[in-house]
């Protein structure tokens, strides 16, 4: 596509117009509101993983002071979800896991909401609960969901059934035959991988209303659509009864990326008529997060001594918790992260969503990729022992290049990794030998590789130019600390338009005056609501130049936007301003404004290549380089990382200072996951982890300044050729992390968290790894839809 | 005194929080900086300290330093900071937890909650050898922050200072949490040593923390480096001889018993050459 | 329990349980939201106020306690035309993300600065880890702070179109 203007007009630092009122105190987040006569909620959660329900009774808690009104199953009967409706809002005849919620309560304050829930009779008979994937898939095991059969499809197409909610595989060519060759190393890696909390500041948190007989939800939320249509196909009623409004939202990480609190503040209000606000308690807000999902990886491979990978067969299991939520979609994309980077002679994936009496999981940035790409960077390095061959050389060989074929089929375009690796060691230099310093702590070095995408789908734009010359931005879209919204979306419109970006008004997500949207997750802001932003100016230019060539007696073609007036091309100050066009418009047609759309373009993958599928190939793949030096010591198994270098693939960086806020908080979290933060699960089935006190978030002594190189004009379709930068900075975080242990510490790594005790385990010789019992080494025996 | 209906109570003598704590028994606690009871206690009634003068006091001299039980952690880390035989005592509470609960947790909130199992000054004040002086109903007494900790004392009490002997010894404080800062410790080890003019270290006092319930000092290794010459290996090797035999590792969410236990030695090892170094610097 | 908190310069009466947390009160009884409740185990910082001039974590602190000190909250240390040295640098440097944890770093750096007006890096970091921040990776905010030191505001880049 052409642009009707240079695409560095767009390039810029530009400030964050959100950060003053933030840094004043000022800002109001849905925790914050508060109004005369709102009701408070609290919600009454299981605390028993599995059991049968004998009696919730609320009898008692209605006749408490300031309760206004108590919510349970009956005022929720359906089922929703993502792929298959198999998710009650409260539990029905049974819980299946520790906090499900039981009922909600609303009062005059939280103390008596809270008080009250505490005072309804429950009655639970406890059931044993499966608390682990491996005794969810035994032979035998009862089942999470006795009547899966039965749920709705939302989509066709997979193979689902026993305790597992939804397999997706990929086939393509000939694994057996590659296996079976005479000259091929076969290398086998399992791993493991624990939660992980997102632990926005924000927790859930929704004020609902209900007048003139719709819903107002004012919520923090990524996903003001989702919302809209969860809560009406729980509720029962129209979509159009429900109206979502979004103010700036204290922290996502792709857990607000799904329905959540809402539904239940919306029956309240609708049962009081007055504003409820329910907000979860941190403690409810850690014990109930829709985490990244722990996940068990077998991944084998055959591999010729040139160094050619000819074969590899992969089985992920994703714990979905009680319900499939997120984790059904995500079960899409190991296709794409383990079954990415390399060329790959044949292929067999399968991965699947399985369920078990834990906290259902969800979506978190990068979700899937990050755990897939450690998964598939320590297999690599393995690989590269095996046949005795330098990892970085390795990579190079086998990294996808223009012409190549990813896992489904799909034809990658450009040569974008290769170059990428060279610069990474150009840059940083070859790798040296893991040494013991002279503090006694061990040295280790690893590069690693990581595809990530960006998930497009449909966006919606207006634009209305106003008679002062500014312009209205209104989408779906949702500021929840990326910048998007203040950042990369004015400045994109203010460089289509020739405006400042300060003159462009940014309307924040508002269902009743915005367009569908997808929502703000999977980096795709940017790329899906900027093209549809583009769009939308694409027609107010054009209306606009027509007035204009009119009055400037001008071809269109001969006209250019800039610095708020309307020039003809080459002689500055020969135009007029556009506040003069707008006048004139309007007297001649009325108000400016132009509408855009986006959606996904649709890449093609191979027919018959993937089954169970939501995407089957990536339409904006993105990808990244990460470099990192890191000390053990031995004594304690204390992990130090040294210095800490990404390359990533941008496209086009439009706020570059922005983008570094973004690697230095995406690789600080990526240190999080790899190092620390760590979720266990107890005998009750709920998380030992309750709060800040046991969950450990980096703090500011655990990061180190990231070193970055923006990597630009690798293909996109993104608007001036963007690609999302928020979401892929935590990609190969835990992988080069757990690479360069392993290189220090001489032994391979096959779980995460790297808590100093694991590597101390690991260095002592004590961990007995992670061996998969569960798991077959004849692929299809993991299958439901290839096993005979 | 009446007792006034009321959730928090200011006391502004000792005698009065401990008329309280006998009439009130269980359904009251004595607050001191907070940091612990607004977490855990909020239904019963507060007795706090904050009003009684002199509870904050430090002094320090060439003699003794003494400490009010009110005082907090960076009151005490600024008082001791820079001085030779009591830097175990200024890393424990210059290290610990982080600087706005460091200005607000006391030294008697660190000592007296016993649920409380990952408390820094306990051992770095065991290794200097501290007293501690109670108010009692009967009077006031003084006893080893070792019996103290050991032997819980059951009557009302209020701990009310502690006394830190000045020696020409050195000192060091080791902690282990996963992260760099905010965490409770894993482990601690305090050390106290005589420096011989050689640079040999004599008359070790060794106290471990958080690896039990209670801080407690750790005699059958300081008995084994008695009259030797100890080095930073050789004591290691005591120590991972002894560990597991000396202690017993307490599992809990932020660790469990068997780490703990395994990197007892390192960080005894660690504070000796802490010790030798700033001998050394000295 | 009947009492005066002092906030921001002005008295405030108030009457009610004195185990309840100045944050509650600050948030829930006089709609002084700066202040947020995050963690509400004094870990994390979000909550911090100045008492007296000294930065505490406000989840902690009982209101019961707080007759007759001086009380700032984020409202209360500047308005939109003065914003601190800090605020400003934190501005200029573009380091705001999510923002909850900025009324906090705010008021415990703007402390620290005062304190120690020309910090290294390390100690920077150190006096910032009460402030845990989930979204910037703190190093920008250092970045900003180190700015200030003794020789004022550093150069901000910004490129205009």
């Amino acid at each position: 596509m052409t642009l009707p203007y240079p695409p560095n007009t767009a390039v810029m630092n530009l400030p964050r117009r959100d950060a003053k009122d933030k840094l004043l105190g000022r800002t109001r987040y849905t925790v914050d509101e508060s109004s005369h006569g709102m009701l408070h909620a609290a919600a009454r959660r299981s605390e028993t993983a599995s059991g049968r329900i004998v009696k919730i009774d609320v009898t008692p808690a209605l006749s408490m002071p300031g309760v206004k009104a108590i919510a349970t199953r009956e005022d929720a009967p359906g089922l929703h979800g993502i792929g298959i409706a198999d998710h009650p809002l409260f539990a029905k005849d049974v819980v299946r896991y520790h906090g499900e919620p039981l009922a909600v309560v609303a009062a005059t304050t939280l103390a008596q909401a809270r008080a009250a829930a505490a005072a309804i009779l429950v009655e639970i008979d406890p059931i044993a609960p499966i608390l682990t994937m491996a005794e969810a898939l035994a032979k035998d095991a009862p089942l999470i969901h006795p009547d899966w059969a039965s749920y709705e499809i939302l989509r066709e197409g997979a193979a689902r059934g026993g305790n597992i909610a939804w397999e997706a595989t990929v086939v393509r060519g000939d694994t057996d035959a590659a296996f079976a060759r005479d000259d091929v190393i076969l290398v086998e890696g399992t791993y493991r991988v624990g939660r992980q909390s997102h632990v926005p500041f924000e927790p859930r948190a929704v004020v609902a209303a209900y007048e003139d007989g719709r819903f107002h939800i004012h919520t923090s939320t990524q996903v003001p659509w989702t919302v809209r249509h969860v809560t009406a196909k729980i509720l029962g009623v129209p979509e159009a009864a429900v109206h979502v409004t979004v103010p700036a939202v204290g922290g996502g990480f792709g857990l607000k990326f799904d329905c959540s609190l809402e539904p239940f503040a919306a029956i309240l209000a609708r049962k009081t008529g007055r504003k409820v606000s329910l907000v979860n308690s941190r403690r409810e807000e850690q014990m109930t997060c829709l985490s990244r999902e722990n996940a068990d990886i077998l991944i084998r491979s055959a591999v010729t001594p040139e160094g050619d990978i000819v074969g590899r067969e992969a089985t992920v299991l994703m714990d979905c918790g009680a319900y499939g939520g997120e984790q059904v979609f995500l079960t899409t994309m190991t296709a794409h992260t383990l079954g990415g980077n390399y060329r790959l002679g044949s292929v067999k994936i399968a991965s699947q969503a399985v369920y078990t009496n834990t906290p259902p999981n969800g979506a978190f940035r990068a979700c899937n990729g990050v755990y897939n790409t450690f998964a598939l960077e320590c297999h690599t390095d393995e690989i590269c022992k095996a046949i005795g061959m330098d990892p970085v050389a390795f990579r190079r060989r086998n990294v996808v290049g223009d012409g190549d074929i990813g896992a489904t089929g799909q034809v990658f375009e450009g040569d974008v990794l290769g170059p990428m690796l060279d610069l990474a060691i150009d840059t940083y230099g070859p790798h040296e030998r893991a040494k013991k310093g002279p503090d006694g702590r061990l040295y280790g070095r690893a590069t690693t590789v990581g595809t990530w995408f960006i998930f497009v789908g449909p966006s919606s734009a207006t634009v209305n130019l106003n008679v002062d010359g500014s312009a209205t931005l209104v989408t779906s879209g949702v500021e929840i600390g990326s910048g998007t919204m203040v950042q990369s979306l004015p400045q994109i419109v203010a460089a289509n338009l020739g405006i400042h970006p300060d003159a462009v008004i940014v309307k924040t997500a508002d269902t009743d005056a915005s367009g569908r949207d997808l929502g703000v997750g999977g980096g795709r802001t940017t790329v899906s609501i900027g093209a549809a932003s583009q769009e939308a100016c694409a027609e107010v230019r054009s209306k606009l130049l027509a007035v204009a060539s009119q009055m400037l007696q001008t071809p269109q073609d001969d006209l250019v936007l800039a610095q708020g007036r309307v020039e003809i091309r080459d002689r500055p100050g020969s135009g007029t301003t556009i506040q003069t066009v707008i006048a004139q418009a309007e007297l001649e047609h009325g108000p400016i404004s132009g509408s855009g759309a986006f959606t996904a373009p649709g890449i093609p993958a191979m027919p018959g290549c993937a089954a169970g599928h939501f995407i089957d190939a990536i339409d904006i793949p993105v990808f990244a380089v990460h470099d990192c030096d890191v000390a053990v010591d031995p004594d304690t198994g204390k992990v130090e990382v040294l210095a800490y270098r990404v390359i990533q693939d941008v496209g086009r960086a439009l706020n570059p200072r922005a983008i570094h806020g973004q690697i230095q908080g995406g690789v600080t979290q990526g240190i999080g996951y790899a190092l620390h933060e760590e979720i266990t699960i107890n005998a009750e089935g709920a998380f030992d982890q309750t709060g800040f006190s046991s969950y450990r978030i980096p703090t500011a002594l655990d990061t180190l300044p990231i070193d970055y190189h923006l990597y630009e004009g690798a293909p996109s379709c993104g608007p001036l050729g963007t690609k999302g930068a928020g979401e892929v900075p935590i990609l190969n975080v835990g992988a080069t992390i757990a690479c360069a242990v392993a290189n220090a510490i001489g032994t391979p790594v096959n779980a995460l968290p790297l808590t100093a005790p694991r590597v101390l385990g690991l260095i002592d010789g004590l961990s007995s790894g992670v061996d998969l019992a569960h798991l077959s080494r004849h692929w299809h025996e993991n299958t439901i839809a290839f096993s005979e | 005194m009446e007792i006034p209906q009321q959730s928090l109570i200011s006391v502004t003598r000792v005698s009065q929080a401990l008329d309280l704590l006998t009439r009130l028994g269980e359904t009251a606690t004595v607050m001191a900086g907070g940091t612990w009871v607004m977490r855990e206690a909020r239904e019963r009634t507060f007795i706090s300290l904050a009003e009684i003068p002199d509870l904050t006091d430090i002094t320090l001299d060439d003699q003794v330093l003494v400490v009010g039980a009110m005082a907090t952690h960076q009151d005490i880390c600024n008082a001791v900071i820079g001085a030779p035989d009591l830097a175990a005592l200024a890393t424990a509470a210059g290290k610990s937890a982080t600087p706005a609960i460091r200005r607000m947790a006391t030294l008697g909130g660190n000592l007296c909650t016993r649920d409380f199992h990952s408390a820094d000054l306990a051992p770095a004040l065991l290794a200097l050898n501290a007293k501690v002086t109670l108010e009692t109903s009967s009077g006031r007494e003084t006893l080893s922050l070792e019996d103290y900790l050991n032997t819980p004392v059951d009557r009302p009490h209020i701990l009310h200072h502690v006394t830190v002997p000045r020696t020409s010894r050195r000192s060091a404080h080791v902690r282990l949490m996963q992260r760099q800062a905010g965490d409770y410790p894993l482990a601690v080890v305090s050390l106290s040593a005589a420096i011989h003019p050689d640079g040999t270290l004599h008359d070790l006092r060794i106290a471990v923390g958080s690896v039990e319930e209670r801080a407690r000092r750790w005699h059958a290794l300081e008995a084994l480096c008695d009259d030797q010459k100890m080095t930073s290996d050789s004591i290691r090797a005591h120590a991972a001889a002894r560990a597991s035999q000396d202690f017993v590792g307490r599992d809990a969410v932020d660790g469990q018993g068997w780490y703990r236990l395994r990197v007892l030695p390192a960080l005894v090892a660690q504070a000796v050459s802490d010790i030798s170094l700033t001998a050394q610097g000295a | 329990m009947v009492l005066t908190l002092m906030i921001n310069g002005d008295p405030v009466p108030y009457h009610g349980d004195p185990r309840r947390s100045l944050l509650e009160v600050l948030r829930d009884d006089l709609h002084l939201t700066g202040a947020k409740d995050v963690c509400g185990e004094g870990f994390c910082g979000a909550c911090i106020v100045q008492i007296d001039g000294v930065p505490k974590v406000s989840c902690l602190l009982p209101v019961g306690r707080l007759a007759g000190a001086e009380i700032t909250t984020i409202e209360g240390v500047s308005n939109s035309e003065t914003l601190t040295a800090v605020q400003k640098a934190f501005l200029e440097y573009d380091v705001v993300q999510c923002g909850m944890c900025f009324p906090g770093m705010v008021l415990s750096m703007t402390h620290f600065m005062a304190e120690n007006p020309s910090p290294t890096r390390a100690e920077l970091k150190s006096a910032m880890t009460g402030n845990i921040c989930r979204c910037t990776g703190y190093e920008r905010i250092i970045d900003a702070l180190l700015s200030l030191g003794s020789n004022g505001l550093g150069p901000v880049e910004e490129v205009r179109p």
